[in-house]
């Protein structure tokens, strides 16, 4: 927990309220994303009690029980409306073949967002994805479903992502609840501790007990949901018992609460550069499934030297992320200033010209508590200026440090922009400096795999 | 017919036991989620009759069509555990948990010498010396499997090993209810004078291969694990040693006690063991709900926290962080960090726009 987010906590906990932690969206949320509100028998992953299907903010469009959630097939069978809208809007996000430089490349216009309740629901999600690309009885439609779902679940790890949105977790991104991280989890509590920020009195403990409830039935206390689906399942009565779709229905309730509460917050545009990038991920991995064009032909690399490759990259994915949304979300920055990562100054600026060369000066002061080392390369909030720390002064609650920008500072850069800073107010960051690469793929086709194509990858 | 509260000093309780050092109350053995039942602190714990006919549905795909356990032998002998061409032994139910633990300990007495001609021993039943007390817990769907010189623990789980997925959270959590069983099983080596290193400190799980039911086998260092939970029992056994004998608190409650009663008899424990919340209580311990109502100014209801812990109060922590001066120097540098940081937040809230929540004071906690 960070400093910023134990004061926060305090607040919420005064306000019984939701507070926000960020002025500015981490996530995009897409006009045509679609969500899955879908529940399990406890300890069988590939079961399927229920399912509700729409888009969020709306009335869900398909919303079907399963009176035997572990007959695969007849889950399936009920499930058809589901997969072929599913299907449907998959199909609406095309892909175009473009030139790459290993011949086959991608890219879309718009790329497909699934909203689910949790963390939890993705993993079961991909569970049910997996199923349905490795069950032939299924046939060929349920096959392709789950090759298209499993593209967007693959993508959850990156920064930023918009593949699969669990709305859960992305509430308690952006607010706080001045409760324990396993609390916040519960979906149901974090929409609760949202809709009191309308009411000045906040969050009752009565309703707070409510909401606790609520995720306690069908998640915490299987005996409400698990047993009676059970009960009936071994009875064969052809018919899901009532509590499935009630159940169905007031998670569907809270996930568009917060999708509302969600998209009140205008979205970053560290968040949309990210999104974009991963629009074209999505392209080159969905457009090789679909078309069965340059989806075998990265075998020159071993596994685990692939699976090297690609934490490098989900790892400088995410340093990009957080400095560009640090810079642009003042929330974020002084996240980042609570932990000496960042702070808020008091900058008089220096030009210095000689010649041709011009030097920029910031002498600062701060009274906050902890400050970035000398030797750090900041960025400036709001400006395209990077900043090297030459000197750090004085202790806690007075600091002085002096900023440089300008060819003498490696690393420096945005001197044109930083030119016409004015005395004043500035917020700064640390910023990473970019380390080497990942390491390319073999530029042949090792002599193990002659079929390879070396120097094969995506962007 | 009315029960006592007692819990059993199972394999569940035994893992839980010293997760939470500092609680008293915890290290008791007293049935909480039973105790608190039906009173506005109800743990409302449940329990999935589909999970345990998916566990009961993998134990018997682990057993074979003749009940040979012929696909779990294999699966071990896929990774390196070939238990040769011995037998296997099953201690029927019907037989009580001190002939079942008696037989075992004869069979594993055997085994440590090397007689090989059981090599998977099944509804075993572990007895041993716990804080003064025979102990005796049944794992259910653990084989035990000697290999060359070491007797291995082998857990079967119904949760799935897939192409692309690896459930390492939830076999860690199987991981930790293996070290039960081997440091039980090392306690009663060494009370049969034998050597404890025998049991490997290995612990094998094995689960079920993506959509299907064929048993796999992963092997996995359990030495870690197996070495802090013996450090916990022992500090555990050590302090129910040491701590009044809870009896007379529990003297004439019974599940056909009223709530409010029960509710007394908890509190009558509270205040001669002491608790202490953390928010990992709410998935281990059936007093959680009060204990988390009780520390309701507590900075640990939150988890942990560097700048509130110290002021170990939030109420407090709120004060210090509007300016108000500590009481001692020695909070003074955490109070400043506390005000600094809060000016940072302000500052960056009217930066972005955002509202300022107002100055009121922190509500007081609601008494349990």
């Amino acid at each position: 927990m960070t400093a910023l987010r134990e004061l926060v906590a305090l607040d919420s906990i005064r306000t019984s309220q939701a507070v926000p932690v960020r002025s500015r969206r981490s996530v995009v949320l897409s006009d045509n994303a679609r969500l899955i509100v879908f529940y399990q028998l406890a300890g069988n992953p590939y079961s399927v009690i229920g399912v509700a299907y729409g888009r969020p903010g709306q009335r869900p469009d398909h919303v079907v029980s399963c009176p035997d959630p572990l007959d695969r097939d007849a889950v399936a069978a009920r499930l058809v409306p589901l997969r072929d809208g599913l299907l449907d809007w998959f199909a609406s996000h095309r892909v175009r073949a473009v030139p790459s430089p290993t011949g086959h490349g991608y890219e879309a216009a718009a790329m497909p967002q699934l909203v689910v309740t949790g963390v939890g629901a993705v993993e079961a999600l991909d569970d049910l994805a997996y199923m349905w690309r490795y069950t032939p009885s299924l046939g060929p439609d349920w096959e392709r479903l789950g090759r298209e779902v499993w593209a967007l679940t693959d993508l959850r790890p990156w920064a930023a992502q918009g593949a699969v949105v669990p709305l859960a977790q992305a509430l308690s991104e952006h607010y706080d609840f001045g409760i324990s991280a396993p609390e916040a989890a519960k979906l149901s509590v974090g929409v609760a501790f949202c809709d009191a920020m309308s009411t000045p009195a906040g969050l009752s403990p009565a309703q707070l007990a409510l909401a606790e409830e609520h995720e306690a039935g069908p998640l915490g206390r299987p005996d409400d949901l698990d047993a009676p689906v059970w009960e009936a399942a071994l009875a064969r009565r052809g018919e899901a018992p009532a509590v499935v779709r009630r159940t169905l229905l007031e998670t569907w309730e809270y996930c568009n609460r917060a999708w509302g509460h969600l998209r009140a917050i205008p979205v970053s545009a560290a968040a949309t550069a990210e999104a974009d990038r991963l629009r074209t991920t999505w392209a080159w991995r969905v457009g090789a499934d679909r078309t069965g064009v340059g989806q075998v032909r990265r075998r020159a690399l071993p596994a685990l030297a692939s699976a090297a490759g690609t934490l490098d990259q989900l790892e400088a994915a995410q340093e990009r992320f957080q400095a560009a949304y640090a810079l642009e979300d003042l929330m974020v920055a002084a996240e980042a200033a609570g932990e000496g990562k960042g702070a808020r100054v008091d900058a008089s600026v220096t030009v210095t010209r000689a010649n041709r060369r011009t030097t920029i000066t910031l002498d600062c002061r701060t009274d906050q508590p902890l400050v970035p080392p000398e030797g750090a390369l900041v960025g400036v909030a709001g400006t395209s200026v990077k900043a090297r720390v030459l000197a750090v002064t004085g202790g806690p609650g007075a600091w002085q440090l002096t900023l440089g920008v300008g060819s003498d500072y490696e690393g420096s850069s945005g001197i044109r922009t930083a030119e016409h800073l004015r005395n004043g107010h500035y917020w700064f960051v640390v910023v990473p400096e970019g380390g080497p690469g990942p390491l390319p793929p073999p530029v042949v086709a090792p002599p193990t795999h002659p079929r390879a194509l070396g120097g094969a990858g995506q962007p | 017919m009315p029960r006592a509260f007692e819990a059993a000093t199972d394999a569940r309780w035994l893992a839980r036991s010293g997760a939470n050092p500092d609680c008293g109350a915890g290290t008791i053995p007293i049935d909480y989620d039973r105790l608190l039942a039906g009173t506005d602190f109800d743990p409302r714990m449940g329990q999935s009759p589909a999970a345990f006919a998916a566990g009961r549905s993998f134990e018997k795909a682990c057993a074979g069509v003749s009940n040979s356990y012929a696909p779990l032998l294999t699966a071990l002998a896929e990774k390196g555990l070939d238990t040769g061409n011995g037998g296997i032994e099953i201690f029927p139910d019907s037989l009580s948990d001190q002939e079942r633990a008696q037989r075992t300990r004869r069979r594993l007495r055997l085994i440590c010498s090397g007689d090989r001609s059981v090599v998977l021993i099944l509804q075993a039943v572990l007895g041993f010396d716990f804080a003064g007390h025979v102990t005796y817990i049944r794992p259910d769907a653990v084989a035990l499997v000697p290999v060359a010189d070491r007797l291995f623990v082998a857990e079967m789980k119904s949760f799935r090993l897939r192409d692309g997925h690896y459930p390492a959270g939830k076999i860690a959590t199987a991981l930790e209810q293996t070290a039960v069983y081997q440091v039980a099983l090392r306690r009663i080596l060494i009370e049969l004078h034998l050597d404890p290193a025998l049991i490997s400190d290995e612990g094998v799980i094995v689960c079920a291969r993506n959509l299907g039911m064929e048993p796999v086998a992963t092997r996995h260092d359990n030495g870690h694990r197996v070495a802090t939970l013996e450090q916990r029992i022992a500090r555990a056994e050590a302090r129910l040693r040491a701590a009044p004998d809870p009896r007379p608190l529990m003297a004439g409650t019974d599940s056909g006690t009223s709530a409010a009663d029960r509710l007394a008899a908890f509190v009558a424990i509270v205040d001669t063991y002491g608790v202490a919340y953390k928010p990992s209580c709410l998935v281990n311990c059936g007093a959680a709900f009060w204990c988390r109502a009780d520390a309701a100014d507590d900075p640990a209801r939150l988890g942990n926290t560097r700048l509130l812990a110290p002021a170990a109060s939030l109420r407090l922590a709120d004060a210090w962080s509007h300016g108000t001066a500590p009481a001692g120097p020695a909070q003074a540098q955490v109070a400043a960090h506390l005000a600094g940081v809060r000016r940072l937040v302000d500052a960056a809230r009217a930066d972005s726009g955002l509202p300022v929540p107002r100055p009121a004071r922190l509500r007081r906690a609601a008494a349990p």
